[in-house]
């Protein structure tokens, strides 16, 4: 693990799909999505705008793990309706280049003199009431998963979580709290987190993967495992 | 006393040395992880597969009361080192050192390679609410907070040469290559995260030795050492892009020295307790760390306090420098 670190704190630095983060709030039974700074360790704006096409789908579970209806309410912020034991958003802020001058939205092919490019594609997942379902993957693509109930814990407790990628472990995976690293996954893709802080619970993992689609170099992948304590 | 000497700041050195300073620190762990002390063991142990290597020097210089007589002056104690973790809880180390000791003009030194010791150590760890564990391959940051622990053991084999004779023909235990036999350790160690700045350290072990007759007849059995070593490291500056950290340490070291037997009595002018305080810094870069530190008896209850000279507890101070590479 301690080499390792190493590296997962090299990665993360070099994710830009971490930069901000994901959350879900609620009011009510109307869940908004928000990104932004507000939870995380990272200085910058506590929400940051984001357009109409950033979603890309969302899933409201039951405690069974079946889909339930969600009605979608607005694009920007995004937001909905639905009685969900889990819900799951997916979205994607399109294709980035960085070139000697600036990080532009775009594919290389519309960015002249790209140094790198990366397709960037998140998933937020928000546990509302435990279920041993969610104990297993939920996503088919990136996902963090609790190994137990997180209600059962306190603050100051450790949750083991799992990051799968179309349902098998993944290794070596950088994970962090509130957007600041604090281990790297195992052989069966766990690893411990402290709950520090009560209320809003963000743990978020990214790996990158290559992609050959001509427009980008790498396709970042991130997940985020969402859930609230009492504060 | 000189026997003393020799005897126990050998092991000193071993004990030390084998209590693998840095390990704790070298990585990446060190970066965000907890601290480790300068000199004292910590509950580290070496990622499996990974090896160590070990470099250390402990410069004594030594309190003079005579004005005309040959004293102690100072004494040199390298150690090098190698370590391997075999499993995430099992580490294994072997260790040479190479010693100095130098007397006062006129006086008889004594430089060569001594002992070299082997050591093994088991690393576990409490876990709330789930126990004691063996130290897993993967532990977060967030693991590492938890009450970490060790268990070692090992000792010197009789590889220096025991009946070294200085320059007038003569055998001095105190300045000797080597005991002439095996010598045993055994100590216990556990280290708490505080917070994530602050790394609470105690190691507690001991040393026991046997009888050797010399060439020249005299049989000597160095008295034990039983040591009790608590630590702070803070961590003064972290930066995660360079892969840099330096930690201030403060240690607190207690020794009980046994009175060396010579040739079935109990030898004047041996033994005694003391407490070292020991300031230092540790710095972190990739797999490198490198530490220093100035250590000075702060309180002694020696045997015949008066008529030991060049002996623990007679140091105007130490010197410590190590250096560790992990790969």
């Amino acid at each position: 693990m301690r080499l390792p670190l190493l590296l997962l704190l090299t990665a993360c630095a070099a994710a830009p799909a971490a930069a901000h983060d994901l959350w879900l709030e609620k009011e009510g039974k109307r869940w908004t999505l928000y990104q932004g700074h507000r939870h995380g360790s990272h200085a910058g704006a506590e929400t940051i705008a984001y357009g109409g096409s950033f979603v890309g789908g969302a899933r409201c579970l039951d405690a069974r793990g079946d889909r339930r209806p969600l009605a979608v309410l607005g694009a920007s912020p995004w937001s909905a309706s639905g009685d969900c034991a889990a819900l799951l958003v997916e979205v994607s802020s399109g294709y980035w280049s960085k070139t000697p001058w600036e990080t532009k939205n775009l594919p290389k092919s519309q960015a002249p003199g790209a140094l790198k490019s990366w397709l960037s594609r998140d998933g937020v997942k928000h546990v509302e009431r435990w279920s041993p379902v969610f104990a297993e993957p939920l996503d088919a693509d990136l996902d963090v998963a609790p190994t137990a109930d997180p209600f059962a814990l306190k603050t100051g407790d450790k949750l083991v979580v799992r990051v799968t990628r179309e349902g098998k472990p993944l290794a070596g995976v950088p994970v962090a709290y509130r957007g600041e690293t604090r281990g790297a996954t195992d052989l069966d893709g766990r690893v411990a987190i402290r709950l520090r802080h009560g209320g809003l619970q963000l743990i978020s993992a990214s790996v990158e993967l290559p992609l050959k689609d001509g427009k980008a170099d790498v396709e970042i992948l991130a997940a985020t495992l969402q859930f609230e304590l009492p504060r | 006393m000189k026997a003393r000497l020799a005897a126990s700041l050998l092991m000193l050195a071993a004990t030390n040395a084998w209590a693998h300073h840095g390990v704790a620190g070298v990585g990446a762990a060190a970066l965000e992880g907890p601290g480790a002390p300068v000199e004292s063991a910590s509950s580290a142990v070496l990622p499996a597969g990974k090896t160590l290597l070990y470099a250390k020097l402990d410069h004594a210089k030594f309190k003079t009361y005579a004005a005309g007589e040959v004293e102690s002056d100072y004494a040199n104690y390298w150690m090098l080192g190698v370590g391997h973790g075999f499993t995430p809880w099992f580490s294994a180390y072997a260790f040479a050192p190479y010693h100095a000791k130098i007397d006062e003009p006129g006086g008889l030194d004594s430089r060569g390679w001594a002992d070299v010791s082997v050591m093994g150590q088991i690393g576990f760890k409490h876990e709330p609410g789930q126990g004691f564990r063996l130290v897993p391959a993967n532990e977060s940051l967030d693991d590492l907070e938890d009450w970490h622990f060790t268990v070692f053991g090992g000792g010197t084999l009789p590889t220096g040469n025991a009946n070294h004779r200085l320059a007038d023909g003569s055998i001095d235990p105190g300045k000797a290559h080597g005991f002439g036999k095996n010598s045993w350790s055994l100590g216990v160690t556990a280290t708490k995260q505080l917070t994530r700045d602050l790394t609470f350290n105690l190691e507690a072990s001991m040393i026991r030795f046997r009888e050797y007759r010399y060439d020249d007849g005299n049989r000597v059995r160095f008295g034990t050492e039983n040591r009790l070593n608590a630590g702070l490291a803070w961590r003064l500056h972290g930066d995660a892009e360079r892969r840099f950290r330096v930690d201030g340490v403060l240690e607190a070291q207690y020794l009980a020295l046994g009175r060396d037997v010579e040739n079935g009595v109990g030898a004047e002018a041996t033994g005694g307790r003391m407490l070292y305080l020991l300031p230092g810094l540790r710095f972190y870069r990739d797999n490198l760390s490198f530490a220093l530190g100035l250590k000075k008896p702060a309180w002694t209850r020696l045997n015949e306090s008066g008529l030991q000279q060049g002996a623990e507890g007679k140091e105007k101070y130490r010197l410590i420098l190590s250096a560790s590479l992990l790969f």
